[in-house]
């Protein structure tokens, strides 16, 4: 099976569902001439031209909203953001529009929209630039998150976004850019709602997503040698979120850590740990962990940001704290 | 010393890359600004300036060769070097561990992170004596007594019989890793081979120093037969054991005491605390009490009550709480007030199957020796038979306490809260008097007063035993009062 | 290009339902019938009815939450939308939004949103998708004053106007916003002539004259759906009430209240047709006719149920995928 890296796995997933529909479109800063500052929309301009692969000035809100507007008119539009950071920005089209119209309008309106963009931080991008907010989305009623950490799970995720016909929040990462995964050459398609296993064990759960993903199974190495067999599972959509396979794990394994690069504080881990002892209670041997970035803006200075954001050691520390 | 070029970072997410193909070949000069290399990055191709001004001295990665960021991939001879220089140079810079510009190098697995963990929970610490050398060793030890370890490096240790509490944690919050166990291992082997007398582990050896054990006293369950420190600590604690062993055997059991006891207890404290006690005591001779009451007794045997001693002793006591008001009296403590009472109610301490009651005989003011002596007999017998009602002993003004019964000719009884004194009865005994300046053989007995100095001083305490002793003495007026006699 | 009479009748029937909407709204908000925000077109009818009327059927519309009258112009019945103000399951959008948030997609009106600018690039969104079909289209988006201030207008007016999109952004100007006069929130208060820093058109009308609303928009229509790009039209007006329900307007002197009262489009309107020799009666009865249509309205909304407890988590997602 061909390797590529996520960056390439994302590009596929996009040149597919063009060619597939011409409904689908995109419009974001950066993305037509320049390919995309990440590379992602590489060869897309050339391939299905400017009215599709539409490059924008700097306005997030209007990138949003226009893909909103254009949605409602029945185009199926991929409004890319450079960063999640800039979501910020366009937070009213996204939180106000985008997530209530359906609802507000009494199913009246469908959007088939994706917003694209990366999140995170771990690069030194200081506090403007790290942003690592899905568990916002989360809490927003009437928005899809999907939030793959590997390239195959990037590629067939964004796939089924696009057809999707309520609007999704997909989210990347920019450290998970190059790295490198297997994805078939055939076409496939990954439903939402539905998380991985990662890799498989017996003695504790730790639930991660994203890059953190990653770390979780840097982590379950590190155990191993220890000889703490961790599973690990990735949600890989946060909403929809696949509640019973988490339950399942933690049901066996007895014991769970949650590694998220979110903060902490009212963070996508508060709200899993509390749905895990909302029905696993009798059947924890320890309680619920949570690993994630330490409530503070995310500092510049390099050992601060390693200490500000959570990795591999961190989730070991978790994990030997409740086996131990 | 040459300048080192590495491969750079030209993105932040660069994690490696490739060198597309060399500008420059060894021996060529370059300037500030002229380009080196291709190289190919996450995003794109870049061009690298040189930063330095030179001549190539080797190109250390071949052209088309994948590096991550920071490999050392060409050498620039500065001006003035000599390439002889260089070459040395270069070759031991080649040992030396890559300088701190890179970035974050990746961790091994197991190894203890690079940084200070952030605050983690405490775990609880058992801390031994600091050795005469080395560090202090913190042996992380859970709630019920476990160490912490993982489950390999637990498996380890026990293959090789090592003792856990040996072990120094360098896992997370002092857990014992895999990496802390083969350390440990490492470590028994250096002591080996330095040689020592009785074998021991080097931590048995500083401990037993430090507490004074003589090793040769101690098995040994370490490897290699060697003692080790829990070894140590088994042995220190099996004597301990003998020691506890004997003592116990001095131990005849703990009582349970009832509420009520507790509930006394309580008031004796409470009393002794917060009343200052004082006494004055008194010798009554009682030879005229006797005729009296034989008389009295013999008079109407059948149509009275017969008088005991305590009957008088109850009559002669009310009588003088009559005549000394204040000492018919409680101490508030709360307002700082001295409360009098109309009512003369006298407790009777009584002994019931130890438990101390005092049925209090009511409004004692204005009853008869006979009144009283039937309100009190009503009461005893009631307390021996466990029939007391609360209101039997509520509401006490002053106590009577006698343990004559028993042979005690002297003693002071605590003062019942929150009344103010309490008299004491002793035995009534034959002794040699002194009567108009003669040695004469009478009866006698010592009334003891305790009394609290909050509500009455010395005088008036003296003044109302005195009063008692003399009705005691004079006992024709405690027989008065409806009662008429023959002479 | 002049009106004809029987459009001019139909637009004056149109302010006419509008009005007696509106005061049939006060007065069930008064009654308790209708709560949250609410805010009244009386005073401004000219503007949407005008405008509107310039438009094919399937051209777009897209609105503020001061919107009754372009959903009513968009001839969404006034039971759906005045069922819609009472919270019942009847409502154009079944009770799920309210006065602030209607749509009615099927007749091409695309909402009714709260956020002050916030719909301008969905407007934009939906010509970009017009453009993109080469659809014979335009997008008709009302905004008020305060509106060309937020910062998503300027972001919107550039990209119309960077792709040449077929949008009218119609700004109903009347002086305030809530309760600051135009005067003091901008520093150019000239609404029409922000266009110019965007290379587009601007155009101003007088926004209590029906006919002239009409007549600009039919050239502004015409310009925009020959593909000639965006326009900015400013409608002078007035509203009679405060901003809504709960603003009683103390902000406006009577005298200036007094002087909008006497440019009243509809008896305006009155007297013009009857100076074409239109006969009174004829106008009594469109009145009565309309006053109709709205009592038939509120009864419907009164009859009507609430919407059922497990309407509470539907249409959060459609959870289909397209074909």
């Amino acid at each position: 099976m061909p390797e590529l890296r996520y960056f390439e796995a994302v590009n596929q997933a996009l040149e597919e569902e063009f060619a597939r529909d011409d409904r689908v479109f995109i419009l974001g800063e950066d993305v037509g001439l320049a390919g995309g500052t990440f590379r992602v929309t590489e060869g897309l301009m050339a391939e299905f031209g400017s009215r599709r692969v539409r490059d924008t000035p700097i306005a997030e809100a209007a990138i949003v909203g226009i893909a909103i507007g254009a949605a409602m008119a029945g185009m199926r539009p991929i409004a890319e953001l450079m960063t999640m950071n800039f979501a910020i920005v366009a937070m009213d089209q996204i939180v106000n529009h985008a997530s209530k119209m359906r609802y507000m309008f009494g199913g009246k309106v469908t959007l088939p929209l994706v917003i694209r963009a990366p999140g995170g931080g771990g690069t030194q991008k200081a506090a403007q630039h790290s942003h690592c907010i899905e568990s916002w989305f989360v809490n927003t009623p009437g928005i899809r998150v999907v939030i793959p950490a590997t390239p195959y799970d990037a590629k067939g995720l964004l796939k089924t976004s696009i057809r999707s016909d309520d609007p999704i929040l997909f989210i990347e990462h920019e450290m998970l850019y190059s790295t490198r995964g297997e994805v078939p050459e055939e076409e496939y398609l990954l439903p939402l709602g539905v998380a991985e296993v990662k890799r498989p064990g017996r003695d504790i759960t730790i639930v991660a997503w994203s890059r953190m993903a990653l770390e979780a199974l840097k982590a379950a190495e590190m155990l191993a040698g220890e000889g703490i067999e961790a599973e690990v599972v990735d949600p890989r959509t946060l909403d929809p979120l696949d509640m019973d396979t988490i339950l399942t794990s933690v049901a066996r394994t007895r014991r769970v850590v949650i590694a998220e690069e979110g903060w902490r504080n009212v963070g996508m881990g508060a709200e899993l740990a509390a749905r895990i002892q909302e029905h696993l209670f009798y059947d924890l041997d320890a309680p619920v962990q949570r690993v994630a970035a330490a409530d503070v803006p995310t500092p510049y200075a390099r050992n601060l940001e390693r200490l500000a954001l959570p990795d591999a050691d961190r989730i070991f520390e978790a994990v030997l704290k409740v086996t131990l | 010393m040459p300048k080192e070029i590495r491969m750079p970072k030209l993105s932040d997410t660069m994690e490696e890359g490739v060198l597309i193909a060399w500008r420059k070949r060894p021996g060529d000069p370059i300037k500030r600004g002229e380009i080196l290399a291709d190289i190919e990055t996450d995003k794109a191709d870049m061009e690298f300036e040189s930063y330095t001004e030179g001549t190539i001295q080797s190109l250390v990665i071949e052209a088309g060769t994948t590096v991550p960021v920071g490999t050392l991939i060409c050498v620039i001879r500065l001006p003035g070097e000599s390439e002889e220089q260089v070459a040395s140079a270069v070759a031991s810079a080649e040992q030396a561990p890559m300088p701190a510009v890179v970035p974050p190098p990746q961790q091994q697995p197991g190894t203890p992170p690079a940084t200070a963990p952030v605050a983690l929970p405490s775990t609880p610490v058992v801390e031994l004596p600091a050795p005469a050398s080395g560090p202090r060793i913190v042996v992380p030890i859970t709630d019920d007594g476990r160490i912490r370890a993982t489950p390999r490096a637990r498996r380890i240790a026990e293959e090789k019989s090592l003792d856990l509490t040996e072990i120094r944690g360098g896992g997370p919050a002092g857990a014992i890793v895999v990496r802390d166990v083969e350390q440990y291992l490492k470590e028994l082997e250096a002591h080996e081979s330095e040689g020592e007398g009785v074998r021991a582990t080097p931590l048995a050896l500083r401990m037993a120093g430090e507490i004074g054990v003589d090793l040769e006293l101690v098995k040994g369950s370490g490897p290699g037969g060697r003692i080790t420190k829990s070894d140590l600590l088994e042995h220190v604690a099996s004597e301990r054991k003998v020691d506890n062993e004997r003592a116990s055997e001095l131990f005849r059991g703990a009582q349970q005491l009832s509420q009520k006891r507790k509930a006394l207890i309580r008031n004796m404290v409470r009393s002794k605390a917060e009343a200052p006690h004082f006494y004055v005591s008194m010798g009554v001779q009682t030879d005229s009490l006797k005729q009296l009451r034989d008389h009295v007794n013999e008079e109407s045997a059948d149509r009275r009550p017969h008088l005991t001693y305590t009957h008088f002793i109850i009559k002669a006591s009310a009588l003088a709480l009559e005549r000394f008001p204040d000492a018919n009296a409680t101490y508030r403590a709360e307002e700082q007030q001295v409360a009098l009472y109309e009512a003369i109610n006298i407790g009777l301490a009584v002994d019931v199957q130890d438990e101390l009651v005092a049925p209090t005989v009511k409004d004692c003011q204005g009853k008869s020796i006979f009144q009283l002596a039937e309100d009190a007999n009503g009461l005893i017998q009631r307390a021996r038979m466990r029939k007391l009602q609360p209101r039997d002993y509520a509401d006490g003004t002053f106590t009577i306490s006698n343990l004559g019964m028993f042979g005690v000719d002297m003693f002071y009884a605590i003062i019942t809260p929150p009344q103010s004194s309490i008299l004491s009865v002793g035995s009534i005994e034959q002794r040699p008097l002194v009567r108009e300046g003669e040695i004469v053989i009478g009866s006698m007995t010592n009334l003891g007063l305790s009394v609290d100095h909050r509500v009455l001083d010395g005088v008036k305490a003296s003044q109302f035993l005195a009063e008692i002793a003399r009705l005691l003495e004079n006992p024709e007026e405690l027989v008065q009062d409806g009662h008429s006699f023959g002479s | 290009m002049a009106v004809p009479l029987a459009d001019q009748l139909q637009l004056y029937r149109n302010m006419a339902l509008i009005r007696r909407f509106e005061e049939g709204v006060s007065e069930a908000y008064a009654e308790g019938f209708i709560g949250g925000f609410t805010h009244l077109y009386i005073g401004q009818e000219a503007v949407a009815t005008g405008a509107i009327s310039a438009l094919n059927h399937d051209d777009y519309v897209i609105a503020t939450y001061r919107d009754h009258a372009h959903a009513l112009m968009r001839e969404t019945s006034a039971r759906a939308l005045m069922a819609e103000l009472y919270g019942r399951a009847t409502g154009v959008c079944k009770g799920k939004g309210g006065s602030m948030h209607f749509h009615d997609p099927e007749r091409y009106f695309m909402g009714g949103y709260a956020i002050v600018g916030g719909h301008l690039p969905l407007a934009v969104g939906l010509a970009m998708a017009v453009q993109m079909r080469n659809e014979d289209r335009v997008v008709m988006a009302f905004l008020g004053d305060g509106a060309s201030n937020q910062g998503v207008f300027h972001e919107s007016m550039n990209m119309a106007k960077l792709w040449e999109l077929p949008v009218i952004f119609l700004v109903e100007n009347n002086f305030y916003g809530i309760a600051t006069d135009v005067r003091v929130s901008s520093s150019f208060n000239e609404i029409h002539r922000k266009a110019q820093g965007y290379g587009m058109p601007g155009h101003v009308v007088g926004g209590m004259d029906v006919v002239a609303v009409r007549e600009a928009c039919e050239e502004v229509v015409k310009y925009v759906r020959h593909g000639s790009g965006p326009v900015l039209i400013e409608a002078r007006c007035y509203r009679y009430q405060g901003h809504s329900m709960t603003d009683p307007g103390r902000y406006r002197s009577q005298a200036e209240a007094d002087l909008w009262k006497k440019r009243d489009p509809i008896p305006r309107l009155a007297k013009h047709l009857i100076q074409q020799g239109v006969d009174p009666a004829r106008l009594e009865a469109i009145q009565s006719e309309v006053n109709e249509v709205v009592q038939d309205a509120m009864r419907f909304a009164e009859s009507s149920p609430e919407p059922r407890p497990e309407a509470l988590y539907e249409d959060l997602f459609v959870e289909s995928y397209g074909a």
